[in-house]
Protein backbone atom coordinates (compact mmCIF):
# COMPACT_ATOMS: atom_id res chain seq x y z
CA UNK A 1 0.00 0.00 0.00
CA UNK A 2 2.56 2.27 0.67
CA UNK A 3 4.58 1.58 -2.24
CA UNK A 4 1.22 2.24 -4.34
CA UNK A 5 0.86 5.51 -2.62
CA UNK A 6 4.29 6.63 -3.37
CA UNK A 7 4.02 6.06 -7.32
CA UNK A 8 0.24 7.36 -7.09
CA UNK A 9 1.92 10.84 -5.85
CA UNK A 10 4.81 10.72 -7.90
CA UNK A 11 2.49 10.34 -11.04
CA UNK A 12 0.05 13.21 -9.82
CA UNK A 13 3.53 15.38 -8.91
CA UNK A 14 3.97 14.83 -12.86
CA UNK A 15 0.13 15.60 -14.15
CA UNK A 16 -0.13 11.43 -14.58
CA UNK A 17 -2.34 8.57 -12.86
CA UNK A 18 -1.23 5.26 -13.06
CA UNK A 19 -3.38 3.19 -15.43
CA UNK A 20 -5.99 0.74 -14.48
CA UNK A 21 -4.70 -2.05 -12.70
CA UNK A 22 -1.20 -1.10 -12.72
CA UNK A 23 -0.30 -2.60 -9.28
CA UNK A 24 -1.83 -5.44 -10.13
CA UNK A 25 0.52 -6.86 -12.42
CA UNK A 26 3.82 -8.67 -11.41
CA UNK A 27 6.55 -6.35 -11.18
CA UNK A 28 10.12 -7.41 -10.22
CA UNK A 29 11.45 -4.98 -8.43
CA UNK A 30 16.12 -4.61 -8.17
CA UNK A 31 15.85 -6.09 -4.68
CA UNK A 32 14.49 -9.36 -6.07
CA UNK A 33 16.73 -9.22 -9.19
CA UNK A 34 19.43 -8.50 -6.01
CA UNK A 35 18.53 -11.56 -3.83
CA UNK A 36 17.93 -13.52 -7.09
CA UNK A 37 21.63 -12.97 -7.98
CA UNK A 38 22.94 -12.82 -4.64
CA UNK A 39 23.61 -16.53 -4.18
CA UNK A 40 26.06 -16.66 -7.34
CA UNK A 41 27.66 -13.23 -6.01
CA UNK A 42 28.49 -14.34 -2.52
CA UNK A 43 31.01 -16.98 -3.53
CA UNK A 44 33.48 -14.59 -5.75
CA UNK A 45 32.66 -12.06 -3.29
CA UNK A 46 36.48 -12.45 -1.44
CA UNK A 47 35.14 -8.46 -0.71
CA UNK A 48 33.93 -6.32 -3.64
CA UNK A 49 35.91 -2.95 -3.39
CA UNK A 50 33.08 -1.39 -5.51
CA UNK A 51 29.71 -2.15 -6.60
CA UNK A 52 28.00 -0.42 -8.86
CA UNK A 53 23.69 -0.71 -10.37
CA UNK A 54 23.20 0.67 -13.39
CA UNK A 55 19.91 1.06 -14.61
CA UNK A 56 17.91 2.77 -17.31
CA UNK A 57 13.99 1.96 -16.09
CA UNK A 58 13.88 3.46 -12.45
CA UNK A 59 12.62 0.79 -9.96
CA UNK A 60 9.62 -1.05 -9.69
CA UNK A 61 9.41 -0.39 -6.33
CA UNK A 62 10.73 2.51 -3.75
CA UNK A 63 13.71 0.84 -2.61
CA UNK A 64 17.28 0.15 -1.80
CA UNK A 65 18.73 -2.48 -3.73
CA UNK A 66 22.11 -1.89 -2.96
CA UNK A 67 21.55 -1.60 0.53
CA UNK A 68 20.00 -5.10 0.53
CA UNK A 69 23.54 -6.17 -1.36
CA UNK A 70 25.23 -4.97 1.46
CA UNK A 71 22.98 -7.16 3.41
CA UNK A 72 23.28 -9.86 1.33
CA UNK A 73 26.73 -10.11 -0.32
CA UNK A 74 29.31 -10.08 2.97
CA UNK A 75 32.22 -7.18 2.41
CA UNK A 76 30.05 -5.75 -1.11
CA UNK A 77 32.32 -2.69 -0.72
CA UNK A 78 31.47 1.14 -1.49
CA UNK A 79 27.69 -0.09 -2.95
CA UNK A 80 25.48 2.87 -5.39
CA UNK A 81 24.11 3.19 -8.16
CA UNK A 82 24.04 5.25 -11.14
CA UNK A 83 20.73 6.42 -13.32
CA UNK A 84 19.10 8.63 -15.36
CA UNK A 85 20.52 8.32 -18.59
CA UNK A 86 19.17 5.50 -20.32
CA UNK A 87 21.38 2.91 -21.99
CA UNK A 88 24.49 4.86 -21.21
CA UNK A 89 24.21 3.85 -17.22
CA UNK A 90 26.73 0.77 -17.30
CA UNK A 91 29.48 2.47 -19.27
CA UNK A 92 29.61 5.05 -16.87
CA UNK A 93 29.41 2.01 -14.17
CA UNK A 94 32.41 0.71 -15.74
CA UNK A 95 33.98 4.45 -16.48
CA UNK A 96 33.73 4.88 -12.72
CA UNK A 97 35.49 1.05 -12.30
CA UNK A 98 37.89 2.08 -14.06
CA UNK A 99 38.68 5.78 -13.25
CA UNK A 100 37.60 5.06 -9.19
CA UNK A 101 38.55 1.71 -8.15
CA UNK A 102 40.84 0.47 -10.50
CA UNK A 103 42.99 3.71 -10.52
CA UNK A 104 43.00 3.13 -6.59
CA UNK A 105 44.44 -0.43 -7.04
CA UNK A 106 40.96 -2.24 -6.42
CA UNK A 107 41.02 -5.89 -7.35
CA UNK A 108 37.35 -6.91 -7.32
CA UNK A 109 34.35 -4.85 -8.44
CA UNK A 110 30.53 -5.40 -9.39
CA UNK A 111 28.42 -4.03 -11.47
CA UNK A 112 25.08 -4.77 -11.84
CA UNK A 113 22.71 -3.77 -14.95
CA UNK A 114 18.70 -4.19 -14.43
CA UNK A 115 15.64 -3.29 -16.21
CA UNK A 116 12.04 -4.20 -15.59
CA UNK A 117 9.26 -3.84 -18.36
CA UNK A 118 7.13 -1.94 -15.39
CA UNK A 119 5.13 1.09 -16.56
CA UNK A 120 2.76 2.08 -14.04
CA UNK A 121 0.81 4.93 -16.39
CA UNK A 122 -0.66 5.21 -20.24
CA UNK A 123 2.23 8.00 -21.52
CA UNK A 124 4.51 6.58 -24.36
CA UNK A 125 7.50 4.71 -24.45
CA UNK A 126 9.20 4.77 -27.76
CA UNK A 127 11.65 2.44 -29.34
CA UNK A 128 14.36 1.69 -28.31
CA UNK A 129 13.83 2.26 -24.70
CA UNK A 130 10.80 0.08 -24.42
CA UNK A 131 11.16 -2.83 -22.06
CA UNK A 132 10.21 -6.32 -23.16
CA UNK A 133 10.79 -8.07 -20.15
CA UNK A 134 12.66 -8.28 -16.96
CA UNK A 135 16.22 -8.71 -16.96
CA UNK A 136 19.82 -8.53 -14.88
CA UNK A 137 23.24 -8.84 -15.62
CA UNK A 138 26.08 -9.08 -13.26
CA UNK A 139 29.76 -8.10 -14.51
CA UNK A 140 32.38 -9.34 -11.74
CA UNK A 141 35.49 -7.38 -12.73
CA UNK A 142 38.52 -9.15 -11.17
CA UNK A 143 42.59 -8.59 -11.31
CA UNK A 144 43.80 -11.48 -13.29
CA UNK A 145 40.53 -12.46 -15.56
CA UNK A 146 40.80 -13.45 -19.17
CA UNK A 147 38.58 -11.12 -20.47
CA UNK A 148 40.29 -7.35 -18.97
CA UNK A 149 38.37 -4.03 -19.29
CA UNK A 150 40.36 -2.00 -21.00
CA UNK A 151 38.62 1.48 -21.68
CA UNK A 152 35.80 3.02 -21.90
CA UNK A 153 34.84 5.60 -24.20
CA UNK A 154 31.48 7.99 -24.07
CA UNK A 155 30.90 10.72 -26.44
CA UNK A 156 28.58 13.35 -26.35
CA UNK A 157 26.49 15.81 -28.52
CA UNK A 158 26.70 12.87 -31.23
CA UNK A 159 24.47 13.74 -34.19
CA UNK A 160 23.56 10.89 -35.78
CA UNK A 161 25.30 10.98 -39.09
CA UNK A 162 28.20 10.90 -37.26
CA UNK A 163 27.77 7.40 -35.60
CA UNK A 164 29.05 5.29 -38.11
CA UNK A 165 32.51 7.07 -38.82
CA UNK A 166 32.58 7.23 -34.77
CA UNK A 167 32.19 4.02 -34.46
CA UNK A 168 34.27 2.95 -37.10
CA UNK A 169 37.22 5.25 -35.64
CA UNK A 170 36.80 3.28 -32.62
CA UNK A 171 36.98 -0.22 -33.75
CA UNK A 172 40.09 0.75 -36.26
CA UNK A 173 41.66 1.65 -32.87
CA UNK A 174 41.21 -1.46 -30.56
CA UNK A 175 42.34 -3.58 -33.55
CA UNK A 176 43.26 -7.35 -33.27
CA UNK A 177 40.56 -9.97 -34.05
CA UNK A 178 37.00 -8.53 -32.49
CA UNK A 179 33.83 -9.07 -31.62
CA UNK A 180 31.65 -6.16 -31.74
CA UNK A 181 28.28 -6.10 -29.47
CA UNK A 182 26.16 -3.57 -30.84
CA UNK A 183 22.76 -2.12 -29.27
CA UNK A 184 19.34 -1.66 -30.41
CA UNK A 185 20.51 1.97 -30.52
CA UNK A 186 22.79 1.73 -33.05
CA UNK A 187 20.63 0.01 -35.14
CA UNK A 188 19.61 2.02 -38.50
CA UNK A 189 22.90 3.73 -38.10
CA UNK A 190 25.51 1.13 -38.56
CA UNK A 191 24.07 -0.53 -41.77
CA UNK A 192 26.44 -2.61 -44.05
CA UNK A 193 29.84 -3.77 -42.82
CA UNK A 194 31.07 -3.41 -39.54
CA UNK A 195 34.75 -3.47 -38.66
CA UNK A 196 34.90 -6.42 -36.44
CA UNK A 197 35.30 -10.48 -37.40
CA UNK A 198 31.93 -11.09 -35.52
CA UNK A 199 28.96 -8.95 -35.00
CA UNK A 200 25.98 -9.87 -32.85
CA UNK A 201 23.29 -7.46 -32.38
CA UNK A 202 20.93 -7.46 -28.71
CA UNK A 203 17.20 -8.26 -29.23
CA UNK A 204 14.94 -5.24 -29.31
CA UNK A 205 13.00 -4.83 -26.11
CA UNK A 206 16.42 -4.95 -23.65
CA UNK A 207 17.59 -1.55 -24.09
CA UNK A 208 19.65 -1.67 -20.48
CA UNK A 209 21.00 -5.44 -20.79
CA UNK A 210 21.02 -6.73 -24.05
CA UNK A 211 24.45 -6.05 -25.34
CA UNK A 212 25.22 -6.89 -21.23
CA UNK A 213 24.37 -10.79 -21.64
CA UNK A 214 25.50 -11.21 -24.94
CA UNK A 215 28.84 -9.95 -22.94
CA UNK A 216 28.36 -13.28 -20.89
CA UNK A 217 28.03 -15.56 -23.81
CA UNK A 218 31.08 -14.09 -25.74
CA UNK A 219 33.23 -14.82 -22.55
CA UNK A 220 33.21 -18.48 -23.99
CA UNK A 221 33.41 -17.59 -27.60
CA UNK A 222 36.35 -16.49 -30.31
CA UNK A 223 39.62 -15.19 -29.40
CA UNK A 224 40.49 -11.59 -29.41
CA UNK A 225 38.76 -8.24 -28.22
CA UNK A 226 35.03 -7.44 -27.46
CA UNK A 227 33.62 -3.81 -28.09
CA UNK A 228 30.36 -3.27 -26.81
CA UNK A 229 28.56 -0.28 -28.52
CA UNK A 230 25.25 1.91 -28.11
CA UNK A 231 23.79 4.97 -28.95
CA UNK A 232 20.92 7.06 -27.34
CA UNK A 233 19.82 9.03 -30.68
CA UNK A 234 17.47 11.60 -27.86
CA UNK A 235 20.68 12.23 -25.56
CA UNK A 236 22.52 12.05 -28.53
CA UNK A 237 25.44 9.64 -26.25
CA UNK A 238 27.52 7.10 -27.81
CA UNK A 239 29.31 4.45 -25.84
CA UNK A 240 31.83 2.33 -26.38
CA UNK A 241 33.48 -0.48 -24.24
CA UNK A 242 36.61 -2.55 -24.78
CA UNK A 243 36.84 -5.89 -22.84
CA UNK A 244 40.58 -7.06 -23.60
CA UNK A 245 41.57 -10.82 -23.44
CA UNK A 246 44.71 -11.06 -22.00
CA UNK A 247 46.54 -13.77 -24.43
CA UNK A 248 44.58 -11.84 -27.05
CA UNK A 249 47.03 -13.06 -30.27
CA UNK A 250 46.98 -9.63 -32.44
CA UNK A 251 46.52 -10.96 -36.11
CA UNK A 252 45.52 -8.67 -38.87
CA UNK A 253 41.73 -7.50 -38.70
CA UNK A 254 39.26 -8.50 -41.57
CA UNK A 255 35.94 -7.07 -42.91
CA UNK A 256 32.85 -8.36 -42.11
CA UNK A 257 29.34 -8.03 -42.69
CA UNK A 258 26.88 -7.72 -39.47
CA UNK A 259 24.85 -10.53 -38.86
CA UNK A 260 22.00 -10.08 -36.62
CA UNK A 261 22.38 -13.32 -34.95
CA UNK B 1 35.14 25.45 -6.34
CA UNK B 2 31.54 27.28 -6.15
CA UNK B 3 28.04 26.81 -4.09
CA UNK B 4 24.65 27.96 -4.99
CA UNK B 5 21.51 27.28 -2.85
CA UNK B 6 18.03 27.94 -4.69
CA UNK B 7 15.20 29.25 -1.91
CA UNK B 8 12.14 27.14 -2.77
CA UNK B 9 9.20 29.96 -2.28
CA UNK B 10 6.74 29.09 0.06
CA UNK B 11 7.14 28.63 3.77
CA UNK B 12 5.46 25.92 5.47
CA UNK B 13 5.15 25.51 9.59
CA UNK B 14 6.31 22.03 10.43
CA UNK B 15 3.02 21.09 12.09
CA UNK B 16 0.94 21.95 8.92
CA UNK B 17 3.50 19.29 7.49
CA UNK B 18 3.24 16.93 10.06
CA UNK B 19 -0.74 17.03 10.49
CA UNK B 20 -1.29 16.28 6.55
CA UNK B 21 1.10 13.44 7.02
CA UNK B 22 -1.29 12.19 9.64
CA UNK B 23 1.40 12.62 12.76
CA UNK B 24 -0.51 12.29 16.01
CA UNK B 25 -1.38 15.37 17.45
CA UNK B 26 0.87 14.70 20.76
CA UNK B 27 3.85 14.02 18.32
CA UNK B 28 3.68 17.22 16.90
CA UNK B 29 4.65 20.15 19.54
CA UNK B 30 7.80 17.98 20.35
CA UNK B 31 9.35 18.75 16.61
CA UNK B 32 9.46 22.72 17.39
CA UNK B 33 10.01 22.56 20.83
CA UNK B 34 12.89 19.63 21.06
CA UNK B 35 14.12 18.41 17.71
CA UNK B 36 14.56 22.40 16.97
CA UNK B 37 12.20 21.97 13.58
CA UNK B 38 10.35 24.71 12.57
CA UNK B 39 9.06 25.74 8.79
CA UNK B 40 10.75 23.71 6.20
CA UNK B 41 10.35 25.68 1.91
CA UNK B 42 8.32 23.80 -1.07
CA UNK B 43 7.90 24.99 -4.12
CA UNK B 44 4.76 23.73 -5.69
CA UNK B 45 5.12 25.43 -9.08
CA UNK B 46 8.46 24.02 -10.03
CA UNK B 47 8.99 20.50 -10.68
CA UNK B 48 12.17 18.66 -10.17
CA UNK B 49 13.86 19.95 -13.52
CA UNK B 50 12.79 23.44 -12.85
CA UNK B 51 14.40 23.19 -9.40
CA UNK B 52 17.82 22.15 -10.85
CA UNK B 53 17.92 24.71 -13.32
CA UNK B 54 16.80 27.73 -10.96
CA UNK B 55 19.42 26.08 -8.72
CA UNK B 56 22.23 26.34 -11.58
CA UNK B 57 21.40 29.79 -12.41
CA UNK B 58 21.96 31.21 -9.18
CA UNK B 59 25.82 30.09 -9.61
CA UNK B 60 28.04 33.06 -10.89
CA UNK B 61 30.51 30.64 -10.73
CA UNK B 62 29.18 28.80 -13.72
CA UNK B 63 28.36 31.64 -16.15
CA UNK B 64 31.16 31.69 -19.28
CA UNK B 65 32.25 28.49 -17.74
CA UNK B 66 29.71 26.23 -19.04
CA UNK B 67 31.82 25.09 -21.69
CA UNK B 68 34.16 23.20 -18.55
CA UNK B 69 31.85 21.47 -17.26
CA UNK B 70 32.42 17.69 -18.44
CA UNK B 71 30.14 15.92 -15.71
CA UNK B 72 26.36 17.53 -14.50
CA UNK B 73 25.21 14.61 -11.07
CA UNK B 74 22.14 14.98 -9.58
CA UNK B 75 22.86 13.49 -5.95
CA UNK B 76 19.43 12.31 -5.55
CA UNK B 77 17.92 10.42 -2.36
CA UNK B 78 14.44 9.09 -3.45
CA UNK B 79 14.59 5.91 -5.30
CA UNK B 80 12.37 6.63 -7.74
CA UNK B 81 11.75 10.58 -8.88
CA UNK B 82 10.15 10.82 -12.22
CA UNK B 83 7.89 8.18 -14.38
CA UNK B 84 9.70 6.08 -17.11
CA UNK B 85 10.75 7.48 -19.07
CA UNK B 86 10.42 11.07 -17.65
CA UNK B 87 13.87 12.69 -17.18
CA UNK B 88 14.41 15.93 -15.33
CA UNK B 89 18.07 16.00 -15.03
CA UNK B 90 18.45 16.01 -19.47
CA UNK B 91 15.76 18.13 -19.48
CA UNK B 92 17.75 20.10 -16.83
CA UNK B 93 21.33 19.64 -19.00
CA UNK B 94 19.28 20.96 -21.77
CA UNK B 95 18.55 24.24 -20.30
CA UNK B 96 21.46 25.18 -18.37
CA UNK B 97 23.47 25.14 -22.28
CA UNK B 98 25.31 21.64 -20.87
CA UNK B 99 24.30 19.16 -23.55
CA UNK B 100 28.26 18.51 -24.18
CA UNK B 101 28.41 17.15 -20.25
CA UNK B 102 27.98 14.16 -19.46
CA UNK B 103 24.71 13.24 -17.10
CA UNK B 104 23.74 10.97 -14.68
CA UNK B 105 22.32 10.58 -11.05
CA UNK B 106 23.57 9.02 -8.65
CA UNK B 107 21.01 7.24 -6.13
CA UNK B 108 21.25 4.48 -3.51
CA UNK B 109 22.69 6.67 -0.37
CA UNK B 110 19.48 8.38 -0.35
CA UNK B 111 20.47 11.54 1.27
CA UNK B 112 24.06 10.62 1.76
CA UNK B 113 24.63 10.71 -2.45
CA UNK B 114 25.44 14.17 -2.12
CA UNK B 115 28.89 13.55 -0.30
CA UNK B 116 29.18 10.21 -2.41
CA UNK B 117 28.48 13.05 -5.99
CA UNK B 118 31.61 15.07 -4.39
CA UNK B 119 33.76 11.92 -4.12
CA UNK B 120 32.78 10.35 -7.75
CA UNK B 121 32.80 13.53 -9.38
CA UNK B 122 36.53 14.10 -8.24
CA UNK B 123 37.49 10.30 -9.30
CA UNK B 124 35.90 11.10 -12.94
CA UNK B 125 37.80 14.19 -13.44
CA UNK B 126 41.09 13.18 -11.73
CA UNK B 127 41.29 10.79 -15.36
CA UNK B 128 40.58 13.75 -17.21
CA UNK B 129 43.65 14.92 -18.85
CA UNK B 130 42.67 18.81 -18.46
CA UNK B 131 42.85 20.04 -15.61
CA UNK B 132 40.61 23.29 -16.06
CA UNK B 133 37.68 20.61 -15.97
CA UNK B 134 34.98 20.71 -14.21
CA UNK B 135 31.64 18.87 -12.33
CA UNK B 136 28.74 20.59 -11.87
CA UNK B 137 26.40 18.59 -8.89
CA UNK B 138 23.04 19.22 -8.00
CA UNK B 139 21.17 18.35 -4.77
CA UNK B 140 17.39 18.58 -4.02
CA UNK B 141 14.65 17.25 -4.58
CA UNK B 142 10.61 17.72 -4.54
CA UNK B 143 8.87 16.20 -1.44
CA UNK B 144 6.27 14.88 -3.63
CA UNK B 145 4.47 12.20 -1.11
CA UNK B 146 4.55 11.55 2.66
CA UNK B 147 7.28 9.42 3.16
CA UNK B 148 9.33 11.93 1.03
CA UNK B 149 7.83 15.04 3.30
CA UNK B 150 9.16 13.59 7.22
CA UNK B 151 11.53 11.36 8.61
CA UNK B 152 9.61 10.24 11.95
CA UNK B 153 11.05 11.70 14.98
CA UNK B 154 14.33 13.10 12.61
CA UNK B 155 13.45 15.62 10.55
CA UNK B 156 10.51 17.60 8.72
CA UNK B 157 11.80 17.66 4.92
CA UNK B 158 12.39 21.07 2.28
CA UNK B 159 12.83 21.72 -1.35
CA UNK B 160 16.01 24.16 -1.07
CA UNK B 161 18.31 23.28 -3.41
CA UNK B 162 21.80 23.81 -4.50
CA UNK B 163 24.04 23.55 -7.61
CA UNK B 164 27.72 23.38 -6.88
CA UNK B 165 31.23 22.88 -8.93
CA UNK B 166 33.72 20.51 -8.42
CA UNK B 167 37.14 20.57 -9.51
CA UNK B 168 40.66 19.00 -9.40
CA UNK B 169 43.01 22.03 -8.76
CA UNK B 170 43.38 24.56 -6.17
CA UNK B 171 40.06 25.98 -5.04
CA UNK B 172 38.33 27.58 -2.13
CA UNK B 173 37.71 24.01 -0.18
CA UNK B 174 39.90 21.07 -0.48
CA UNK B 175 38.76 17.55 0.00
CA UNK B 176 40.83 15.94 2.73
CA UNK B 177 39.38 13.52 3.81
CA UNK B 178 35.99 10.53 2.96
CA UNK B 179 34.29 7.48 4.60
CA UNK B 180 31.08 5.80 3.71
CA UNK B 181 29.03 3.03 5.49
CA UNK B 182 26.14 1.31 4.23
CA UNK B 183 24.41 -0.39 6.92
CA UNK B 184 22.49 -3.11 4.98
CA UNK B 185 20.60 -4.48 8.05
CA UNK B 186 18.45 -1.35 7.53
CA UNK B 187 17.82 -1.71 3.82
CA UNK B 188 13.45 -1.81 4.29
CA UNK B 189 13.37 1.70 5.45
CA UNK B 190 11.19 3.73 6.06
CA UNK B 191 9.10 0.94 6.31
CA UNK B 192 11.79 -1.14 8.63
CA UNK B 193 10.05 -3.72 11.36
CA UNK B 194 9.63 -2.22 14.57
CA UNK B 195 12.43 -3.65 16.00
CA UNK B 196 15.36 -3.06 13.62
CA UNK B 197 14.05 0.34 13.75
CA UNK B 198 14.59 0.91 17.63
CA UNK B 199 17.88 -0.96 16.49
CA UNK B 200 18.72 1.95 14.32
CA UNK B 201 17.61 4.37 16.44
CA UNK B 202 19.68 3.04 19.10
CA UNK B 203 22.97 3.06 17.10
CA UNK B 204 22.90 5.76 15.50
CA UNK B 205 24.90 7.73 17.24
CA UNK B 206 27.56 4.90 17.44
CA UNK B 207 27.05 4.36 13.78
CA UNK B 208 27.72 8.32 12.65
CA UNK B 209 30.37 8.79 15.32
CA UNK B 210 32.28 5.99 13.59
CA UNK B 211 31.61 7.18 10.10
CA UNK B 212 32.87 10.67 11.17
CA UNK B 213 35.96 9.23 12.90
CA UNK B 214 37.18 7.47 10.16
CA UNK B 215 36.52 10.47 7.80
CA UNK B 216 38.81 12.61 10.39
CA UNK B 217 41.57 9.78 10.43
CA UNK B 218 41.56 9.49 6.82
CA UNK B 219 42.64 13.60 6.57
CA UNK B 220 44.98 12.90 9.22
CA UNK B 221 42.42 15.18 11.84
CA UNK B 222 41.59 14.53 15.34
CA UNK B 223 38.51 16.28 16.67
CA UNK B 224 39.68 19.11 18.25
CA UNK B 225 41.04 19.91 14.88
CA UNK B 226 37.55 20.30 13.07
CA UNK B 227 36.66 24.47 13.10
CA UNK B 228 33.17 23.47 12.47
CA UNK B 229 30.79 21.34 11.77
CA UNK B 230 28.08 21.65 8.96
CA UNK B 231 25.61 18.72 9.28
CA UNK B 232 22.28 17.36 7.46
CA UNK B 233 19.49 19.18 9.02
CA UNK B 234 17.73 16.40 11.84
CA UNK B 235 16.53 16.44 14.89
CA UNK B 236 18.89 18.57 17.46
CA UNK B 237 18.99 16.36 20.03
CA UNK B 238 20.13 13.28 18.07
CA UNK B 239 23.79 15.51 17.54
CA UNK B 240 23.83 15.89 21.51
CA UNK B 241 24.65 12.13 21.78
CA UNK B 242 26.80 12.30 17.81
CA UNK B 243 29.01 15.19 19.49
CA UNK B 244 29.75 13.31 22.76
CA UNK B 245 30.63 9.69 20.73
CA UNK B 246 32.63 11.97 18.72
CA UNK B 247 34.61 13.83 21.38
CA UNK B 248 33.38 17.03 20.23
CA UNK B 249 31.50 18.28 23.15
CA UNK B 250 31.38 22.48 22.01
CA UNK B 251 28.10 23.02 20.52
CA UNK B 252 29.78 26.02 19.20
CA UNK B 253 31.22 23.92 16.10
CA UNK B 254 27.88 22.39 15.03
CA UNK B 255 26.48 24.36 12.58
CA UNK B 256 22.36 24.44 13.31
CA UNK B 257 21.38 27.79 12.10
CA UNK B 258 19.34 26.37 9.51
CA UNK B 259 17.23 23.84 11.08
CA UNK B 260 14.50 25.75 12.15
CA UNK B 261 14.24 27.57 8.63
CA UNK B 262 14.74 24.78 5.73
CA UNK B 263 14.15 21.43 7.02
CA UNK B 264 16.12 18.62 5.98
CA UNK B 265 16.87 19.37 2.16
CA UNK B 266 17.43 15.58 1.02
CA UNK B 267 20.66 15.40 -0.52
CA UNK B 268 21.80 19.28 -0.03
CA UNK B 269 21.71 20.09 3.57
CA UNK B 270 25.30 20.42 4.03
CA UNK B 271 26.13 22.79 1.23
CA UNK B 272 22.90 24.98 1.41
CA UNK B 273 24.64 25.04 5.78
CA UNK B 274 28.26 26.15 3.88
CA UNK B 275 26.92 29.11 2.11
CA UNK B 276 25.10 30.59 5.06
CA UNK B 277 28.17 29.64 7.46
CA UNK B 278 30.48 31.29 4.89
CA UNK B 279 27.68 34.25 4.77
CA UNK B 280 27.66 34.58 8.68
CA UNK B 281 31.84 34.88 8.80
CA UNK B 282 31.59 31.00 10.92
CA UNK B 283 34.26 29.72 8.24
CA UNK B 284 37.79 31.76 7.76
CA UNK B 285 40.65 30.76 5.61
CA UNK B 286 42.44 27.71 6.90
CA UNK B 287 39.73 26.38 8.74
CA UNK B 288 39.09 22.03 8.37
CA UNK B 289 35.25 21.34 8.61
CA UNK B 290 32.97 18.27 8.67
CA UNK B 291 29.96 17.80 6.25
CA UNK B 292 27.84 14.31 7.68
CA UNK B 293 25.05 12.66 5.48
CA UNK B 294 22.77 9.79 6.54
CA UNK B 295 20.82 8.33 4.11
CA UNK B 296 18.14 5.92 4.65
CA UNK B 297 18.44 1.84 3.77
CA UNK B 298 21.46 2.79 5.62
CA UNK B 299 24.17 4.57 4.28
CA UNK B 300 26.41 6.76 6.75
CA UNK B 301 29.02 9.71 5.36
CA UNK B 302 31.00 12.16 6.16
CA UNK B 303 33.54 14.35 4.60
CA UNK B 304 36.22 16.26 5.84
CA UNK B 305 37.76 19.74 3.82
CA UNK B 306 39.51 22.31 4.62
CA UNK B 307 38.42 26.27 3.49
Amino acid sequence: VAHQEYFTDLLASYGMSPRPGAFDAGRTSYQEMVAALAPELVPLATGFDLAILAHASPDAEPGWPMCYLADAVPAAGLAFAVSDQGATAPFTALRLVLDSAWANQARLALVLIMENAAVLHDGPVREPARIARDQAVALVLREGADLVLESVRQFTRVPAQSVRARLDDALREVGGPLTAILGQGLAGHVDGQVLAERVRWAAPGQPGTGIWSLLAQSQRGAPGCVVLGDYDAGLQYLNLTVFRRRHCVETTRSLLGGDRS
Amino acid sequence: VAVSVRQAGQRVPVEATLGRCGLSEDRIPIYRRYFGLGESRVDSGTGLAGQMVAAAAGLEELRGQQHRVRYLLHARTMPVAAPFPVNPLHEARGALGLDHAMAFSVTQHACASGLLAVYLAGQLLASVPDPDALALVLAGEKAFTACAQIIEDTAVMGEDSVAFLVGTGTGPDQLLGYATHTRGEFYQAPWLPEERNAAFNEGYADMLAEVILEAMDCAGLRARDIDLILPHNVNRLSWLRVLKHVGLPERGRLFLDNLPETGHCFCADSFINYLTACQRGRLRAGDRYLMTAVGLGATFSAMVFQH
